[in-house]
Formats: structure tokens, C-alpha cells, sequence
């Protein structure tokens, strides 16, 4: 009898602490405008007045407020991502709890976007003139080199199709060129890929850029790197089913030695506005160096490189191999791609389609104005899968 | 505002708690009626005068019809009584079934007659039967009316159980709404009620919910016999743990503020036939229709034909009631010719059948029962029919309904487990056997329910709620 009513106290306690503990807390701590965990914006206090009650938005952010700023809430949402876990949904958000603590995102095979984007390829290719060479690296993703980390239960589907339905049906004047099988058979490939982001690693978009020179017959310079490493990395499919036990991953940055690289954000629209070292000349905001410094410290490392996607940038690489003007139109897996290019060739142009827009100089205008004899793609499989801003090359 | 969402676990129960107990007695029905416009209030602010006017209705009416206080050939009381039937069917009539029987009449006749187009007042339904339920109680003599306006607006809008029930009627929480004692037992009781009601909620329902919307979703060419059978139970545990889940929050926090709600499940999952399913399925209501309708129709006092005729138009209307929408009809008569056959028939026959039969038998009606229940387009529901018993011409399993059904088959088996008395019976056996170990593992297991519970809703998760709109 006694037990029982100690036992009532107890929980009455438990529940009073849940319940103001939360309250009082989740006033006092400070509102946070960004969520680096979950990688977006959250709510901030609604504005109060009678017709925004009246209306009902204030109490439909006010709902949004309180849960975006709750105490605690990295924690809880980590703890939502374990209780996930333990009824063994290996999948959350699209994205796997694969072995070896990586995340790997599921593919799903989209025949209509792929015949579509391979259209526009083949006619941006064949209306370039003789003497342009079009080459094309497809990068795979981790989901299918490293398929055997994958959970038993899955529905994802197999890469080398996709890869297959696109080289099959590329204008013959595309040299293609995709590295999944060499990729699959490294006893290495577990360094291909981060862990907790989308993106392959430096080593990956190295292996990569080989893969791509040999395609077009061309050497890989020699080169002297400089190595940085920027540790902590939680990448963008960590925010998609985030929890405490995820490892980080490193981020490597590798500078040439003795060279000068100047970066001009010609098109300076995109994901993240210009680096803040830019200087403008003539009205263009330009920097050197292929980093952008004040990257390292947040959460999405991973646009350290370029300093992120933006609509066209220009390289000028002075030690390059090559005194030759190139143009690459990519996806972001090309950024991290930008060192070994940059020991090739001196003059780059980078453009990203997802950003051009009806007053967007045209890529095929582009080659012409600066004589291009080389137009490089680089895009990754699931890109080329979902994203519909390829119609911008015609 | 619901209860499972962090604006109400953490902003309004803490401030509703600490006013109310510190309160004096006197003052605690006024703050109840405070707090409880507010909670109503909350997203919609409009219809509370709808809400309101319904409890002054119910007010006036009560006193009116209450025959104790009248000559006894005064036909007043009986007027009052009829005015408050008329008010609250007028009521549900006109802001639930206006626009369907407008879209009948122009789908049947051609014409173009326009919507109304309101939103649906939340809880309408419920509301309506409970005054309802008050005045006629009033009428037959089997409680007093109620002279304080707040007493009775405190019972009309008591945030606990105003949204989706249990309809608590009158007579079961007259002398609670006078003289409750709030007790450390009782306090402790709907801690543990709650918890549980919120952990079947945001746990259970919303997790195999997301596997009902993510199939109901699928197109029909890459439907499979197997996701149209996992739609089928997903839907049927959905709506379990959803509902039951939202009455045991309701219980739970009545019991922490001094009142006591009656049951509105009891294991509905485990029914051996129809009959008992409807016996451990929203006691509440089916009990309302039974005391409310049925009874007054004449019951079973009027010869087997009547009976019948009764019990179909009782299935009928709790049909509507759920819905203005055919298929919500179409699923009480189904009921109601299930429960006649059951009545006049088989469950004699039933009773002699082993147990796993019966059991399989009252489940397989249950589920084709939600079916029904799920679809309101009925090119949709006609379709999941026709998937689930393989004349769709759509094949029996594909990759990912193979893999959902792995993916799934953990939360399948605690929703099986959840759905049985069995957890709650070895609680109690715990307790009884080994109280002091008892009274360690229950606490922890409420925290954990309680921090789960949290977690989920923080985690901008999927989090309808499906009786919302009744």
C-alpha cells in the first residue's frame, strides 16, 4: 500500500518536471533562427495582432513556433530518428541507415526525366560545330558502389541501368564516360563517399577527374597538393534522419602548390551568395583561391569548395598544363572536382543550369564568344534522374 | 488545438494546471470554462459563438423541461424538450449535411444549387449530443436541471473531452461538476492514462498512418493485392490507436482534474463477432444511439419486424454521424445487416465454432468495415476492393510492397500486442507480484513514453488526426 502511494508521488512529480520543465525551459533558452541539425529555418515568434488571430495564422505559427523551439529539440529529433531505428525503419526520408555508419540515399529510376535530360544533351551536342568536343562524366552514387552497405530491406534501384539508358541512347558526338564499375571493384571505395552527405569525397571527385582525362585521351598532370582537413562534417542526409550516434565525416581541401587561381562570380546568383574575400573589378566580384574561408565553420561544409553553386563562375588557373579555355556545365559534384581541374586547363568556365534563368546568356553562345573547344559535363546520376533545368542548354 | 502537439503540452496544460489548483474551490468550474474557450477558440475562433449558443439552448431548455418544477399537465416541459431536439439536429443538419445533400440534389436532378461551403465547427458532433442528451435527461426525470449557467457551460466546454469525446453525458458527471475531490490517486491515474493515450497517438497511429497515406497515395498501376491488404490493416490500427488513443488522453486528463469519464474502448481488436465489437468499439456513442434512439423507437418491446426496423435505422444514423458522405452510410448498414443476421442467425452457431474462427471471422468484417470507412470517392473504394480480393488485375506483391511489409512488420506485431489486454495484464501481475520493482519499471516507462511521445512531435512528423472532422 505504501509502494503504491510513493509510486503516485513519483509519477506525478515525472510529469509535472515533463511538462513545466519543458515550459519553462523552452522560455528561457534563446530562440535559434537555424536549425544547423536539420538544416533549415525556424519559425520565430509570430506577430501578434487581432486580424492575424482572427485569421488563424498566428495560432497555426504560433504551433510551428513551439515546436521549432522547443527544448531540447535536437535531442528529441535524434531520439525520434533511434525510436525510428528500433522498429527497424531502416529507411527514413528517403535515405538508408546503411552498415559502416553510412547513410545512403535511395534511388528510384525516373525513365521520363532521364529520356528528357539525355534530349537536351543530344541537342545542345549535335548543334555544337565540328571541331567542339562534348565529353560527359557521369559520377554514381554511393547507393550503388557501395550497395553492399546498403540494409537487406530495400527498394532502390540499380544505378548501372540508369547508366546504361543514358549512354545507350547519347548523341555519338558525347564521349561518355561513367566509373561504377571501377568505382565498386576499389578495395578502397568505402573513401569514395561521405557518410552523412550526398557528395562523393575529394578522393572520389579525383578518381573522377582520371576518369574523365582518360575518356578524352588526355593526361593527368603532375601536381603538388597542399592538404587541409575540415573535421566535423554533418552532411545534408544527416539532416534528413539526424541522431546523436552519427560519426562525422572530414572534408579534404587540397591546394596546389605555386599556383594562382582567380575565381570571378560572373553570374554571381546561386545557393550562397559570392565569398566575402571577393573584390569587385569591373563590376564582377572575383577572388583568389577556390575556397570560400568563411565555409569552413558552418554546417554545410561541403560548399567550402567554390564557396557553393552559383550560375557561372570563370577560373583562371596561371600553372595550368593546358593554355586552353574549357567549359564545364555541372551539378555540385563537379565542385569538389575544381582542383585537379584547375592543374589542366587555365581558362574555365562553370556554368549551373539550375540557376540560369530568360536573361542567362545561353551556354552555346558562351562557347562561341570564348572560343570553347572543349565542353565538359558532369552531373551524378541521381541528379540527372530528378532535376529539370537541363532545358536551359538548348 | 489537440491534445497531441507541443502547444498543448506545453504551453496550455502547464497554465491551465497551475490556475485551476490554485484556484479556490469555488473558482474552478469558471476557470475550466475559461480555459476551455480558449482551447476551443484556438485556430478557429469563429465558431465558439456557435458553441456557446448551443450551451444558453441547453441552459434555457433544461430549465424549461425540467417537470419537477412545473403543474403536471403543463406541456411546456415537453415543448422545451422538442425545442432542444430541433436546435441541435437543425444545428448538425445544417452546418454537416447542408452542402452533401445539396450535391445529391444537383448530381440527382441536374441542378446548380450552390454550396455553403462552411468549414465543419469542431466537435460539433459531439457537443450537440451531449446538451442534447442533457435536456432530454432533464425531461424524463432522470436528472435535475441545472440552474448555474457556468456549471453547465463548464460540462458543455470541458476541454478534455470537447473535440472528439468520449460523449460524457450529464447524469454521469452531475455531482462531479458540483463537489469533485482532485486527489493524488486520481491525479497519478490520468497521468498514466494520458501518457499512454499520447503514446498510442503520436507512436502508434501516426506510424502506421504514414504506411496507409504513403499506399493510399500509390497509383493504381503499381498497386498490389498485398499494399491493398496492407492499406487495410494500417487503416484498421490508424483509426484504433488514433481514437482510443485520443479518449484515453481525455480520460486521463479529466481524472487529473477530479473527474471521472467512462470507458470508450475495451479492446475492440480482440471481438469474437460483430456484436461484441460494437459492445468494445465508442461505447459512448453506440450507447447514445442505443438510449437516444433505439429505446424510444420502441427496442425490442415491439415484435422481432420493429426490432429490426429499429436496429437499422439506429446502424444508419451512426453511419451519417460519422460523416456526410455515402460511404459512412453505406458502412452503418453494413454494420447494421451484419449485427440482424448475427442477432437472428449465426451468433448461436458462432458460439460453437472454435475460437480462432470466430475470432478471423468478426476481424476479416472489421477490416472490409474500415475499408468501406476509408474511402470517401468511390470510384477510389470501389477500386481497393476490387485490388484487395485480386480482380483489380493488378499483381500480388511487388518489390516495394514486399518491402514494405518488412519494413512495417516490427510496428505490425506492437500494434497486434497493443491491441490485446495482455500488456496491461502483465502490468497488473507485476504489480501484484513484485510492487517494489512495479514501482520503478512504471515511472520509467512513463518517462519514456512522455519523452517519445515529445520527440515525434518535435519532429515535424506526419500528425493528422482523423476525428477531427466529426
Amino acid at each position: 500500500m505504501k509502494v503504491t502511494k510513493i509510486k503516485n508521488y513519483i509519477v506525478i512529480c515525472l510529469f509535472l518536471i515533463f511538462v513545466f520543465g519543458f515550459c519553462f525551459f523552452g522560455i528561457l533558452q534563446k530562440d535559434r533562427d537555424f536549425s544547423e541539425m536539420e538544416n533549415r529555418t525556424l519559425q520565430k515568434f509570430p506577430e501578434v495582432s487581432y486580424e492575424r488571430i482572427k485569421s488563424g495564422e498566428f495560432t497555426k505559427e504560433f504551433e510551428t513556433y513551439m515546436s521549432d523551439q522547443v527544448f531540447l529539440k535536437d535531442e528529441l529529433v535524434s531520439v525520434k530518428t533511434v525510436t525510428d531505428l528500433a522498429f527497424l525503419k531502416t529507411k527514413q526520408n528517403d535515405v538508408y541507415f546503411g552498415s559502416d555508419g553510412f547513410y545512403l540515399k535511395e534511388f528510384r529510376q525516373n525513365n521520363e526525366q532521364l529520356d528528357k535530360n539525355v534530349g537536351y544533351i543530344n541537342t545542345f551536342a549535335d548543334k555544337m560545330p565540328e571541331d567542339v568536343k562534348v565529353s560527359f562524366l557521369l559520377a554514381p552514387n554511393a547507393v550503388s558502389v557501395l550497395e553492399d552497405k546498403l540494409p537487406l530491406i530495400n527498394d532502390t534501384d540499380d544505378q548501372a541501368a540508369a547508366a546504361k539508358r543514358i549512354e545507350d541512347s547519347l548523341s555519338d558526338k558525347v564521349s561518355f564516360v561513367c566509373p561504377l564499375d571501377d568505382f565498386s571493384k576499389r578495395s578502397d571505395k568505402d573513401e569514395l563517399y561521405y557518410h552523412t552527405d550526398h557528395h562523393w569525397t575529394t578522393k572520389g571527385a579525383e578518381l573522377g577527374f582520371d576518369a574523365l582525362m582518360e575518356r578524352m585521351g588526355e593526361s593527368v598532370p603532375e601536381a603538388d597538393f597542399t592538404i587541409e582537413k575540415l573535421a566535423d562534417f554533418y552532411g545534408t542526409m544527416y539532416s534528413q534522419a539526424p541522431y546523436a550516434l552519427a560519426e562525422s565525416d572530414t572534408i579534404v581541401l587540397p591546394t596546389q602548390n605555386d599556383n594562382e587561381i582567380t575565381v570571378s562570380y560572373e553570374e554571381p546568383q546561386g545557393d550562397h551568395t559570392a565569398p566575402k574575400a571577393c573584390k569587385e573589378t569591373d563590376g564582377v566580384p572575383a577572388k583568389s583561391g577556390l575556397f570560400a574561408d568563411e565555409l569552413r565553420a558552418v554546417k554545410d561544409k561541403y560548399a567550402t569548395f567554390m564557396g557553393g553553386n552559383f550560375t557561372r563562375l570563370r577560373i583562371n588557373s596561371e600553372g595550368a598544363e593546358k593554355d586552353e579555355s574549357v567549359l564545364i556545365v555541372k551539378d555540385s559534384y563537379c565542385n569538389s572536382m575544381m582542383p585537379y581541374f584547375c592543374t589542366k586547363y587555365k581558362d574555365i568556365t562553370v556554368c549551373d543550369l539550375r540557376y540560369f534563368g530568360m536573361n542567362t546568356e545561353a551556354v552555346s553562345r558562351l562557347v562561341e564568344e570564348r572560343g570553347i573547344k572543349k565542353v565538359i559535363l558532369v552531373y551524378n546520376i541521381d541528379f540527372i534522374n530528378s532535376d529539370n533545368s537541363f532545358v536551359w542548354l538548348e | 488545438m489537440v491534445f497531441s502537439s507541443i502547444t498543448f503540452l506545453f504551453a496550455f496544460l502547464p497554465a491551465v494546471l497551475i490556475v485551476y489548483y490554485i484556484a479556490p474551490k469555488k473558482l474552478r468550474n469558471l476557470v475550466l470554462f475559461l480555459f476551455s474557450l480558449v482551447f476551443y477558440a484556438w485556430g478557429e475562433a469563429v465558431y465558439i459563438w456557435l458553441m456557446l449558443a448551443s450551451t444558453v439552448v441547453a441552459y434555457v431548455t433544461g430549465l424549461l423541461a425540467d417537470r419537477t418544477k412545473r403543474k403536471k399537465d403543463s406541456k411546456l416541459p415537453f415543448f422545451a424538450m422538442l425545442a432542444a431536439v430541433v436546435w441541435n439536429m437543425g444545428l448538425l443538419l445544417f452546418f454537416k449535411y447542408t452542402d452533401f445533400f445539396i450535391t445529391t440534389a444537383n448530381n440527382a436532378f441536374g441542378t446548380t444549387i450552390k454550396l455553403l461551403g462552411f468549414t465543419l465547427p469542431i466537435g460539433i458532433s459531439f457537443y450537440s449530443f451531449q446538451t442534447l442528451s442533457y435536456v432530454i435527461d432533464v425531461y424524463k426525470g432522470d436528472v435535475k436541471s441545472q440552474k448555474n449557467f457556468l456549471t453547465l457551460g463548464a460540462y458543455v466546454a470541458l476541454f478534455p473531452q470537447l473535440i472528439a469525446g468520449p460523449i460524457v453525458r450529464y447524469k454521469d458527471v452531475e455531482e462531479q461538476l458540483m463537489q469533485r475531490s482532485e486527489t493524488v490517486e486520481n491525479f497519478s491515474l490520468g497521468v498514466r492514462r494520458f501518457a499512454v493515450g499520447l503514446g498510442k497517438k503520436v507512436i502508434l497511429a501516426n506510424n502506421i498512418g504514414a504506411l496507409f497515406t504513403l499506399i493510399s497515395e500509390t497509383d493504381q498501376s503499381e498497386m498490389t493485392v498485398l499494399s491493398a491488404w496492407l492499406a487495410a490493416f494500417a487503416f484498421t490500427f490508424q483509426i484504433y490507436f488514433d481514437f482510443s488513443g485520443y479518449s484515453d488522453m481525455a480520460i486521463g486528463l479529466g481524472k487529473m482534474f477530479g473527474f471521472t469519464f467512462r470507458e470508450n474502448f475495451n479492446y475492440p481488436y480482440i471481438s469474437d463477432s460483430i456484436t461484441e465489437f460494437w459492445r468494445r468499439w465508442h461505447i459512448s456513442l453506440s450507447s447514445w444511439f442505443r438510449d437516444y434512439v433505439y429505446i424510444p423507437l420502441g427496442g425490442n418491446r415491439k415484435g422481432k419486424a420493429r426490432q429490426c426496423v429499429n436496429i437499422m435505422i439506429v446502424w444508419f444514423l451512426t453511419g451519417f454521424w460519422h460523416g456526410a458522405n455515402w460511404n459512412f452510410m453505406i458502412w452503418g448498414v453494413y454494420f447494421g445487416i451484419i449485427l440482424l443476421i448475427e442477432k437472428n442467425f449465426t451468433l448461436k452457431g458462432l458460439a460453437k465454432a472454435p475460437k480462432i474462427v470466430r475470432h478471423i471471422y468478426a476481424l476479416l468484417l472489421i477490416v472490409i468495415g474500415w475499408g468501406i470507412f476509408a474511402y470517401e470517392d468511390f470510384s477510389l473504394l470501389g477500386q481497393n476492393f476490387a485490388n484487395m480480393f485480386g480482380l483489380g488485375g493488378v499483381p500480388l506483391t511487388d518489390r516495394a510492397s514486399v518491402f514494405n511489409l518488412l519494413t512495417y512488420l516490427v510496428t505490425f506485431a506492437v500494434l497486434i500486442i497493443a491491441s490485446t489486454p495482455y500488456p496491461k495484464k502483465l502490468g497488473n501481475w507485476l504489480e501484484n507480484k513484485k510492487p517494489v520493482a512495479f514501482a520503478v519499471c512504471e515511472p520509467v516507462w512513463i518517462a519514456l513514453l512522455l519523452i517519445v511521445s515529445t520527440a515525434y512531435l518535435a519532429g515535424n512528423s506526419f500528425n493528422p488526426f482523423l476525428y477531427f472532422r466529426f
